[in-house]
């Protein structure tokens, strides 16, 4: 398929790479990971439907627009059921496997990853705490990575609005994190 | 009173995360980091905020339960905006000095006479030269036979004398044509192996530009290749 340049992609390989992005933004504006699922097949279809009018300079801050703004979509139809807690097992029709986590590099040890997971599951509880809008700003600048153009272009605001979003949202970390200082891994832990 | 003046503008909270983030303009980074020097309060703040993001970034993303993939999306073809590649500048490259020196091949001005054409009219004119000299002595043997009278008389006896002198001062007629006929021969060898020198390179070139014209098509070929 062709961007509004007329270049080339696979279809397959954005998906292929993309798809984990698009998940765990969904999974922080949604709060259930079916649902986070669900949002994000949605919004690759709908970017494959409309990827003529993609003008090819981030693709994936585009791809993460498509997804937020489903998202959006979806909470407003009242579909989500936001904030549960990730440590209750999973519901009748959600039987799938346990989540597995994604891994930095392939010469991780196993106790490091597992170490990691932890620390990735009090992240995601302390998350959860925020609003829908601070928790998708941090997640997006500090767990993936995106300048604060992009984020505000993701998420539809201004640059002022994501700088104070991120420093309310990184304030009320801070105090979640303070307090549950016994939850995070010995080593994770502030001396 | 002094102290709680020295540390009443604290750092806010904004200023404190674009800090973290190195967002702050340099005259307002210089500041706070001044004021961080002297400020317990903003300086635990600021280690909190650090400790926290330095956190976040090491959390890892959930990885995808079922990897989404569309069975008939079409035919992907990798994004490669290529086209003009050095193929196609040297092809272009080559086929001008091959029509440069076609064209003056064809025009004759290549040095050595070039072209067929130019030896050949090279040679006609050779011919015309060395077939001159009869030429003019029929036409005396002509005037000869159909003049007669003493002023003709008188005329022949002036030419024959003026001819005399002639052969005199000049080598032999037969001496003369021979050496130009040598020169001639030579001539003609070094413009045969000039213009071999100027057809070898004709055929360089074009096979030069054969093959750079597959190589950018080949090029175009597996470009246009779909993804498996």
């Amino acid at each position: 398929m062709a961007d509004r340049t007329g270049t080339q992609h696979c279809y397959n390989c954005i998906q292929g790479g993309y798809q984990a992005r698009a998940e765990n933004l969904a999974f922080q504006m949604l709060g259930d990971r079916a649902l986070a699922e669900d949002a994000t097949q949605e919004a690759f279809l709908s970017a494959y439907r409309n990827f003529g009018s993609f003008r090819g300079a981030n693709l994936r801050a585009w791809l993460l627009r498509i997804v937020a703004n489903r998202c959006r979509d979806m909470l407003r139809a009242g579909k989500s059921r936001p904030t549960i807690s990730l440590e209750q097992p999973s519901e009748a029709g959600d039987a799938g496997p346990t989540p597995t986590l994604d891994l930095p590099s392939g010469e991780e040890s196993l106790e490091e990853r597992a170490l990691r997971n932890e620390l990735g599951a009090v992240i995601r509880q302390g998350l959860q705490s925020l609003s829908e809008e601070r928790r998708s700003t941090v997640h997006l600048v500090d767990v993936q990575g995106f300048s604060y153009e992009e984020a505000a272009h993701v998420l539809g605001a201004n640059i002022g609005t994501i700088r104070s979003r991120l420093a309310r949202g990184r304030a009320e970390m801070r105090d979640y994190l303070q307090q549950h200082q016994e939850l995070l891994p010995e080593r994770f832990r502030r001396t | 009173m002094r102290l709680f003046r020295r540390h009443a503008k604290h750092i806010g909270l904004q200023e404190l995360s674009g800090f973290v983030d190195d967002r702050l303009a340099v005259n307002r980074k210089r500041q706070v980091e001044a004021h961080l020097e002297s400020c317990g309060l903003c300086r635990e703040g600021l280690e909190g905020l650090q400790y926290t993001v330095g956190l976040l970034k090491q959390a890892p993303m959930l990885a995808p339960r079922r990897r989404l993939v569309m069975p008939d999306a079409p035919a992907a073809v990798v994004a490669r905006p290529m086209i003009i590649s050095w193929a196609y500048g040297a092809a272009a490259s080559v086929a001008v000095l091959l029509a440069v020196v076609l064209g003056a091949d064809l025009m004759g001005a290549l040095p050595g006479g070039g072209s067929d054409f130019a030896i050949e009219d090279s040679a006609f004119s050779d011919d015309q030269f060395s077939s001159a000299v009869p030429m003019e002595a029929e036409m005396a043997d002509f005037e000869e036979t159909e003049s007669s009278g003493e002023p003709v008389m008188e005329a022949q006896v002036a030419s024959k004398t003026l001819a005399e002198e002639a052969q005199e001062s000049e080598p032999p007629k037969e001496a003369r044509e021979a050496r130009s006929t040598t020169e001639a021969l030579e001539e003609a060898q070094e413009d045969e192996g000039t213009h071999i020198l100027w057809r070898a390179l004709e055929g360089v070139l074009a096979a030069l530009l054969a093959l750079l014209l597959g190589v950018a098509l080949w090029r175009i070929r597996r470009s246009r290749r779909p993804t498996p």
